[in-house]
């Protein structure tokens, strides 16, 4: 099982590899404003980038309250925890 | 096709004969397409899809949900001719406001409800400017907002209404006799929040641009829509909410944050329930693209018109659409292109049905100095533009030179439009009005050509950014990146950056701010992004933060947005 930062390093990798911001820092605290290209458009691919990279199905209740990257890695390590 | 003249070009499209229309055809004012007995209460008008749930609207619940906002509207003494202004979440109760407040003369108009992302202080306290415009009126949003309405703005003059009072209200109402020429709503759908321009549209006109469109559609019996839209844009507002209400072709209505996040779900709902129209701006083909892997089940092939509108459209998105879709039912013929402006209440061109779009291929060094010249030979270097289509019945299009004169076809200049569906004026705002609309023209700032007698659109005239599907005029965009603490006013830049794998332009923003220093650069970006998503709502792509000198300017003094984008550009090459 991935612990928080390891799924912060991939979720970080994914972001940065789906707005091609290239090496910019992403951490618990960044939000998608922070990050160049991250927009709502953006945002969907990141989250199907991450279901397919986790292999978890993301749901759009949760997803639509998300306001950190920390949110998301916390999300993904819930829906990761019985592995 | 029409035959033009030379050497004014222009083009109009006479009364189409022996098409079939839904009957009966509501006429006068909008109110009789809810009264009168025209509609059954039974009468499916549409399926609202939202967070999983499934709500069934017919028109009795719209007619009654409507009686119930226009006597709590007459209770609370909105007045006949008050305008109305409707901020409240994706909700079938934005049906109810709306008519219920036309149901008594008032003049509803929606705004965009404000996303978890801006902070509710500035964004209520942007909308100053236009109340103080507009001195008195309605706004009607949720109770837990009213505080915030209150203590942000000032509103002398103005009833500020909790939704949630309506919903238990059983109030009677007098029903306004209005005239065909009464204005029926504002449409707000261009420039930043205080700034935006009322498009204001009687009930004449909207009834005589629904009627002409939904004859070029060929709309029948069995059609339904099926629309991610918010209803505060024209393409939401007019083609997916009144265009379906008037001609009883049932709508189905998803709510547009869910399809930013699950865009398959558009697709789910066309085939669950065998969807035929769909209008989007260009952006959304490619986000679909991107985003739904079609499966051996997905069918769409109940659609008749993926309609692409309000951005410019490209044919390559097109390409990549039909390419990827395919498998699922989707053909060429099926994707069409419509010209659509609040202005003409909504769309002035639409492309034949059942006919994949015209293409031109023309010379691209022709076409920087405004000619439009076909390219012969497939070796030849060329651009390809897409055909907006011919003018609906009752408008007529004519390019005009710097001089307001008619240009001969080819030649590219401003899209004027006439016919007997334009807008009243902009609300309070005469002179803009005069600027815009004269001797019966409207005078669109788009830049385009006619060929063959179909209108091409190649650009703009002045500095609006289309930010998918979006308008955003720049200079309003710079104003408010000007007033934050550290930029060195007069010296900021918005320009429009096209995207290429997002199919529409984004906004980036270059501000000079001598006395920051680079270390802190950063933070100022973040303000900068956030002031503008709070006062514009807009995520603009970039903010770069630059030492004094910068930007360049033209010989004549101003800041060129053309030079500055294509620096901003090549530095960001470099960087890469």
């Amino acid at each position: 099982m991935m612990n928080s930062d390891e799924i912060l390093e991939k979720t970080a990798a994914i972001i940065r590899d789906t707005v091609r911001c290239g090496p910019v820092p992403i951490s618990r605290a960044t939000r998608a404003m922070d990050v160049r290209g991250w927009d709502s458009l953006s945002h969907t691919m990141i989250l199907i980038q991450l279901e397919d990279g986790f292999g978890i199905s993301l749901p759009m209740d949760r997803v639509l309250r998300l306001g950190t990257v920390g949110d998301l890695v916390e999300l993904i390590a819930e829906l990761t925890a019985d592995r | 096709m029409t035959t033009l003249l030379q050497p004014v070009v222009e083009v109009s499209r006479p009364e189409a004969s022996g098409v079939a229309r839904p009957e009966p055809f509501p006429e006068g004012t909008l109110q009789a397409a809810l009264g009168g007995g025209a509609m059954a209460d039974q009468d499916l008008f549409c399926e609202f899809l939202q967070g999983g749930v499934h709500t069934t609207l017919r028109y009795g619940d719209l007619r009654r949900g409507a009686e119930r906002y226009a006597g709590f509207f007459q209770g609370r003494g909105v007045r006949r001719g008050e305008v109305v202004l409707i901020v409240l979440k994706h909700s079938p109760d934005l049906f109810s406001a709306f008519l219920g407040a036309m149901l008594i003369g008032a003049v509803p108009s929606f705004m965009p409800f404000p996303t978890s992302k801006q902070e509710p202080r500035l964004y209520w306290s942007s909308h100053q400017k236009l109340l103080d415009r507009m001195a008195t009126g309605t706004l009607l949003t949720y109770g837990e907002n009213l505080t915030a309405v209150a203590e942000c703005t000032r509103h002398e003059g103005w009833r500020l209404l909790g939704a949630e009072q309506a919903i238990d209200a059983q109030l009677p109402f007098v029903p306004a006799s209005v005239s065909p020429d009464q204005v029926a709503f504002l449409q707000h759908s261009s420039g930043t929040t205080g700034l935006k321009k009322g498009v204001a549209l009687t009930h004449r006109a909207v009834l005589r641009q629904v009627r002409s469109y939904a004859e070029r559609l060929q709309l029948r019996p069995g059609d339904r829509v099926v629309s991610w839209l918010p209803l505060y844009h024209d393409m939401g507002l007019i083609a997916c909410f009144l265009l379906p209400l008037i001609t009883r072709v049932p709508v189905v209505m998803m709510d547009p944050f869910e399809w930013v996040v699950s865009p398959g779900r558009l697709f789910e709902a066309i085939q669950r329930f065998r969807g035929t129209h769909c209008w989007q701006p260009n952006f959304a083909f490619h986000h679909l693209c991107r985003t739904v892997r079609p499966s051996p089940a997905l069918d769409l092939s109940s659609m008749r018109a993926w309609i692409n509108c309000s951005e410019p459209c490209r044919a390559e998105s097109f390409d990549l659409f039909a390419r990827r879709f395919a498998g699922a039912g989707v053909r060429a013929e099926h994707l069409q292109v419509c010209y659509a402006m609040a202005e003409t209440v909504f769309a002035v061109t639409q492309t034949e049905s059942d006919l994949p779009v015209r293409r031109l291929c023309v010379e691209p060094d022709a076409l920087r100095v405004g000619c439009a010249v076909p390219v012969e030979s497939d070796a030849a270097p060329s651009t390809v533009v897409l055909s907006t289509g011919t003018p609906i019945s009752g408008l007529s299009v004519q390019i005009r030179d710097d001089q307001g004169l008619p240009v001969t076809e080819g030649r590219i200049g401003e899209i004027c439009i006439a016919g007997d569906c334009l807008f009243d004026g902009y609300f309070l705002l005469p002179e803009e009005t005069h600027r815009k609309l004269r001797a019966g023209w409207y005078h669109s700032g788009d830049l385009g050509f006619l060929h063959d007698g179909l209108l091409y659109v190649t650009g703009r005239k002045n500095d609006l950014i289309i930010v998918h599907g979006r308008n955003y005029y720049a200079h309003e965009l710079e104003f408010l990146v000007n007033q934050v603490p550290g930029v060195q006013p007069g010296r900021t830049v918005a320009v429009g950056y096209f995207r290429s794998d997002v199919g529409s332009e984004e906004v980036v923003i270059i501000a000079e701010a001598p006395t920051i220093a680079d270390s802190t650069r950063n933070d100022l970006s973040q303000q900068i992004k956030q002031a503008l998503l709070d006062q514009a709502g807009l995520l603009v792509f970039d903010v770069h933060v630059v030492g004094a000198g910068w930007l360049n300017k033209t010989t004549s003094g101003k800041i060129s947005r053309v030079e500055n984008l294509a620096k901003y550009q090549a530095e960001r090459a470099q960087a890469a």
